[in-house]
């Protein structure tokens, strides 16, 4: 195939900066070498915390196209993630408001404490479904491309986050017209960051042992349809005898509802279940961090 | 010591790359683990790429030939860093864009536009070059009708052209297309080869594999092939294509 035109400037550019290319292209001459050198060698570690920070691009991406698939070619579109909690939240207020007529504390209305606590599970939810699989259901790119694999997690979490900003203006008004704010509510940020590095840290978990072991697509499913019951969201602590309080406290997402509990409806918290949520975020942090560290290298080979 | 300007684009010392065949999670697996029975004759080794030593230099369009199953898409794996050697060492000079599987990670309820924008941040393209590359890759790869459109509704041929143009359109200073020229027709074929030789005279490093030699040798001036692992011949590309089609001969008759 002959390009005369094209040609011709091709050999007049050679001395200069640019190249014409054939489909009339002006790409840069590269003079001088590449700065950046990257050495492979058997390694078993190549993440670093910095990662975290350096794939900002690229999650604002992933996240903003996996949002958008979400609710391509359907109708209500992210309607649904109103509907969702507003529907459960209805029928969680039928059964233990109307049929079983629960006592919660400080006069505050159920639909409001159930709230409260729906918020924290329903964002705990939906990231460690989606986010549980972050490896597995982006295979391809994990297999053919060079981009920092922490990525995947954070564009996750990035899009469970919508629902949660959605649900806590909702929360805060509802929590305004019942018991009223304090100095209290102004820890609520704090919160916010606890249980998105829980839940981001649990989901990162999740999903770094999904790529070796399939078995956590059956497990996680059935765990969080058993966590609905046995974490203190529909019902209060206070409600259940010692020794169930103790069992329930020993969940570590009691005591972060029990701290949101506290801070929004000013309700006292469980000390037990705080305690051991603290250290549970901790130690899942750090496991998290080491386990993904560690299985990072060779994910391409076994997923 | 090499000067500054002879640095090569790869430089490979005793490469090398092993993997476990057979299935790594199962239930016989986990029982045997269990009763302590030995389980590594369930896994044996195998050497997918064994002590390789190479130099890739900068601004030449490279050939990488072999059969299928010889190491070639290992050794660009490792070299775009998205699997590390099991031994040896290997150096890679600049930013890579490996096309390693045509087609690969592209979502089909998404637009050809917004599958750019994706495969653009996976790639480490800035996001505004991506952007702004996207009329470019629009009109060469001639798409520019469907670009808004799902891809799913794409032709599988429309969707490789996406993605040889997505990477020749972006900027980059080595680039790998592995096997990318099976499912295009040969005019887009042969635009795509023209652009690959203006890459590697800008001064880009394109490694090309193939298993058609005359597209080898029309596009490419250093190449090596590979056998079961290991380095045959590396060299000038008319002497490692005349070695690699004698021993297809020989194999043939």
């Amino acid at each position: 195939m002959h390009h005369p035109a094209t040609k011709e400037a091709l050999e007049d550019d050679y001395f200069s900066e640019h190249v014409l290319t054939p489909g009339g292209r002006r790409i840069q001459r590269k003079g001088e070498p590449p700065a950046e050198v990257r050495t492979y060698e058997a390694v078993n570690r190549r993440v670093a915390l910095g990662d975290v920070f350096k794939s900002f691009d690229v999650t604002r991406t992933l996240a903003s196209q996996a949002f958008k698939v979400r609710y391509k070619q359907s109708a209500l579109g992210p309607i649904w993630l109103v509907a969702q909690p507003a529907v459960l939240l209805g029928v969680l207020t039928l059964i233990f408001s109307g049929v079983v007529a629960i006592k919660i504390p400080n006069h505050i209305s159920y639909a409001t404490f159930a709230l409260v606590g729906l918020t924290v599970w329903g964002f705990f939810q939906v990231t460690l479904m989606t986010g549980g699989q972050a490896f597995v259901s982006n295979a391809a790119l994990v297999r053919y491309f060079p981009t920092p694999r922490i990525t995947f997690v954070l564009a996750l979490l990035a899009v469970a986050l919508l629902p949660l900003t959605l649900m806590l203006p909702a929360t805060l008004i509802a929590a305004g017209l019942g018991p009223g704010f304090g100095l209290r509510t102004l820890v609520t940020p704090l919160l916010l960051a606890w249980i998105i590095l829980f839940t981001g840290t649990v989901t990162l978990m999740l999903a770094t042992i999904t790529v070796r072991f399939r078995d956590l697509l059956s497990l996680v499913p059935f765990v969080l349809q058993v966590g609905l019951f046995v974490t203190p969201i529909a019902y209060p602590f206070s409600l259940a005898g010692h020794k169930i309080q103790v069992l329930l406290a020993l969940n570590p997402l009691s005591g972060i509802i029990e701290a949101w509990r506290w801070a929004v409806l000013g309700l006292s918290p469980n000390v037990l279940a705080l305690a051991v949520s603290g250290a549970a975020t901790l130690l899942v942090a750090v496991a998290a961090w080491r386990i993904f560290v560690r299985e990072e290298p060779l994910f391409a080979d076994r997923i | 010591m090499p000067t500054v300007s002879e640095l090569p684009a790869v430089h490979a010392e005793d490469l090398t790359k092993s993997y476990r065949l057979g299935q790594h999670q199962t239930l016989n697996r986990t029982v045997r683990k269990l009763l302590r029975r030995d389980v590594t004759s369930l896994n044996p080794v195998l050497p997918a790429v064994d002590g390789v030593s190479f130099d890739i230099p900068r601004g030449v369009a490279f050939a990488i030939m072999g059969r299928n199953g010889s190491g070639k898409s290992t050794v660009c794996q490792m070299i775009a860093g998205i699997t590390p050697p099991s031994g040896g060492r290997l150096q890679v000079r600049g930013h890579i864009i490996p096309i390693l599987a045509l087609g690969m990670g592209f979502n089909g309820e998404l637009t050809g536009r917004e599958n750019i924008v994706i495969l653009g941040s996976v790639l480490g393209i800035p996001r505004d070059q991506t952007i702004a590359a996207t009329p470019d890759i629009a009109r060469f790869a001639e798409i520019e009708s469907h670009i808004d459109t799902p891809m799913k509704r794409w032709s599988f041929g429309m969707g490789a052209r996406l993605y040889v143009a997505m990477a020749i359109c972006f900027d980059a200073d080595v680039y790998i297309f592995d096997e990318v020229s099976a499912v295009v027709d040969d005019e887009f074929r042969e635009r795509c080869m023209a652009e690959m030789k203006a890459l590697a005279e800008a001064g880009r490093t394109v490694i090309f594999i193939s298993h058609n030699m005359e597209s080898v040798r029309e596009l490419c001036t250093e190449g090596m092939w590979l056998d079961k692992g290991r380095l045959k011949s590396i060299g000038p590309i008319d002497e490692v294509t005349a070695a690699y089609e004698a021993a297809q001969h020989h194999v043939d008759a």
